[in-house]
């Protein structure tokens, strides 16, 4: 059984169809990426699939249950969590607090030393130690994206969403940031990316569903997709190459 | 983590101890200086800061009430009818208006939780501007203009008026304190204040949260006006309106420091004696008033509580340094 099922899932926006009939699942122990330009509906798509949206038709199934219509508290609890494009800390908490939020918001409540190891090992992994009592609003960028892969984590999930990890960073940054996602992935969770910066993600990642104005137009490992036509063609026209 | 927290012992102990004293100055200093007009002005200042603390505890879940004078009212004019028109012992009638308000903030929750923002304060505002309006075209229950008067009071003592409010706000102080900033609410709280999306996609049912505080804001509202009411032994529909019930708390939270519960309890004693000692110059006592609140808005960002405990803190130094 797959872990996640996304099944002739469609999205209207007034008159835009923004996801058309799309289906693809994802198997425990994935990592996957979505490419697709600008406009192709690959934050739709992740916004269906955390329950930010609901779509028009069709259904999305995860662990075997039906959360086409579920709330993102409710994904939460199930063990679905993402993270967002443009990061959305908790401005007037700390790194601390922030991840914290994140274990109440999972279900984690206890304040006893498992509790505490799981914060200091969630913190350790993400580089993000050093930086445990900074207010979130006084981090950089680069942290920032790092806190907000941290708490999804830290909401105990099975799989993490990462919704345009790379954007804005520096490539040294993104870097640590790809070692950090492969860490995660390691460790036994299962990852779904969508990304703009093409080449980090293919190099990042095993399998690849390519979107193109709401249609899923390709799928298939980062070397099949770098070299099928309609891909070339949907990123750069006529002629051209991608990455 | 271990020199944090003794960090924040030594300050807290800090903050503790001034606290302490302003309590027992005035547990102690009313009695002795035997001045109703004073006691007067303080317990209308207790019962203003159960109610300004209960509009900070709303602003600790970004919702602003505008028109939080509906509870007030509420409770004052429920209040007053049970005890009044029904005889009903002054601390029961006070729970009944209590919990009545309470469960219309629950009820409340089913609109208005689809709003946020401005469109959250202006219904508020609609709310309590409504309220004010019924009360006053239903004379013949509630008095209209004239309000409703003979309410029995707890006692006619001013001292024991004095204390009982004191008591309540006290109570009410420690109790709403624990709940915004000790309690693992706290965190969810600011959580949500700073981003909602962000804390529903971490799986916070932040409806719960909203709710929790809303019920709370309500009740301690309704608190405040049942103790108004049964304290002056009249009520009118001045309690329940946006000016000046509403613009009063507004002004009180603001001038003593939003989010932090203490400083709109501050903040209430601050406004009631400011607008009690432009008393002396009646014509411009309004003008006078509302400059003074002005200025402290404008040159006191954040309230009074934030520049107190600077205070504390720097006279604390001082004199450790000596």
């Amino acid at each position: 059984m797959p872990l996640l099922e996304v099944r002739n899932v469609s999205k209207n926006f007034g008159g835009l169809k923004a996801i058309k009939d799309v289906s693809f699942n994802v198997e425990k122990g994935e990592l996957v990426g979505i490419i697709g330009p600008n406009g192709a509906g690959k934050s739709t798509l992740f916004n269906l699939i955390s329950g930010v949206y609901h779509p028009d038709s069709g259904s999305i199934i995860f662990k075997g249950e039906d959360i086409t219509r579920m709330e993102p508290y409710e994904l939460v609890k199930k063990g679905i969590a993402r993270s967002w494009q443009i990061v959305r800390p908790f401005r007037n908490l700390t790194v601390e607090e922030n991840i914290k939020v994140a274990f109440y918001g999972g279900g984690f409540r206890d304040t006893g030393s498992d509790y505490n190891q799981r914060l200091v090992e969630i913190l350790q992994t993400t580089g993000l130690l050093p930086y445990r009592a900074q207010l979130a609003k006084n981090l950089p960028q680069g942290y920032l994206k790092r806190l907000e892969v941290a708490r999804a984590v830290a909401t105990g999930a099975d799989l993490l969403m990462l919704d345009e990890p790379f954007a804005g960073l520096r490539t040294d940054e993104i870097k640590g940031l790809m070692s950090l996602i492969n860490k995660l992935h390691d460790q036994g969770l299962t990852i779904l990316i969508i990304e703009h910066v093409v080449r980090f993600l293919l190099e990042l990642t095993h399998r690849v569903l390519v979107l193109f104005e709401g249609r899923l137009i390709k799928e298939g490992t980062p070397e099949e997709v770098k070299q099928d036509k309609m891909v070339i063609e949907a990123y750069f026209g006529e002629e051209g190459e991608v990455a | 983590m271990a020199y944090l927290s003794l960090k924040s012992l030594a300050t807290l102990s800090r903050t503790k101890l001034s606290a302490l004293l302003v309590i027992a100055a005035m547990i102690v200093v009313p009695p002795l200086l035997r001045d109703p007009y004073l006691s007067h002005i303080l317990t209308l200042g207790s019962i203003y800061a159960i109610f300004a603390m209960s509009w900070d505890i709303l602003m600790y879940t970004n919702q602003l009430s505008l028109g939080h004078s509906f509870f007030f009212g509420l409770a004052a004019y429920l209040t007053a009818l049970v005890n009044s028109t029904y005889k009903v012992h002054p601390v029961l009638s006070v729970l009944v208006g209590v919990a009545i308000t309470g469960v219309v903030g629950l009820g409340l929750s089913i609109p208005f939780f689809k709003l946020r923002g401005a469109y959250y304060a202006l219904a508020m505002a609609g709310l309590a501007e409504i309220a004010t309006l019924t009360v006053k075209a239903y004379s013949d229950v509630t008095g209209g203009e004239e309000g409703i008067r003979g309410i029995t009071p707890f006692t006619t003592d001013y001292l024991g008026n004095y204390y009982i409010a004191l008591g309540v706000m006290l109570a009410s102080l420690i109790f709403l304190y624990y709940i915004a900033e000790r309690s693992r609410f706290s965190l969810i709280f600011k959580a949500v204040r700073d981003d909602e999306v962000a804390a529903k996609s971490l799986g916070i049912v932040v409806h719960r949260y909203r709710l929790m505080s809303l019920v709370l804001g309500a009740s301690f509202s309704g608190l405040g006006g049942a103790l108004y009411a049964t304290y002056l032994t009249i009520v009118n529909p001045n309690v329940l309106a946006i000016v000046p019930t509403t613009a009063l708390v507004v002004t009180m939270g603001m001038v003593g420091g939003v989010h932090t519960i203490i400083g709109p309890a501050l903040g209430a004693y601050i406004i009631i004696f400011l607008n009690t000692f432009f008393r002396i110059a009646e014509n411009i006592r309004l003008l006078a008033y509302g400059l003074t609140a002005t200025l402290i808005l404008l040159f006191l960002p954040g309230g009074i509580i934030k520049y107190l405990s600077k205070a504390v803190d720097y006279l604390s130094k001082a004199w450790r340094s000596k």
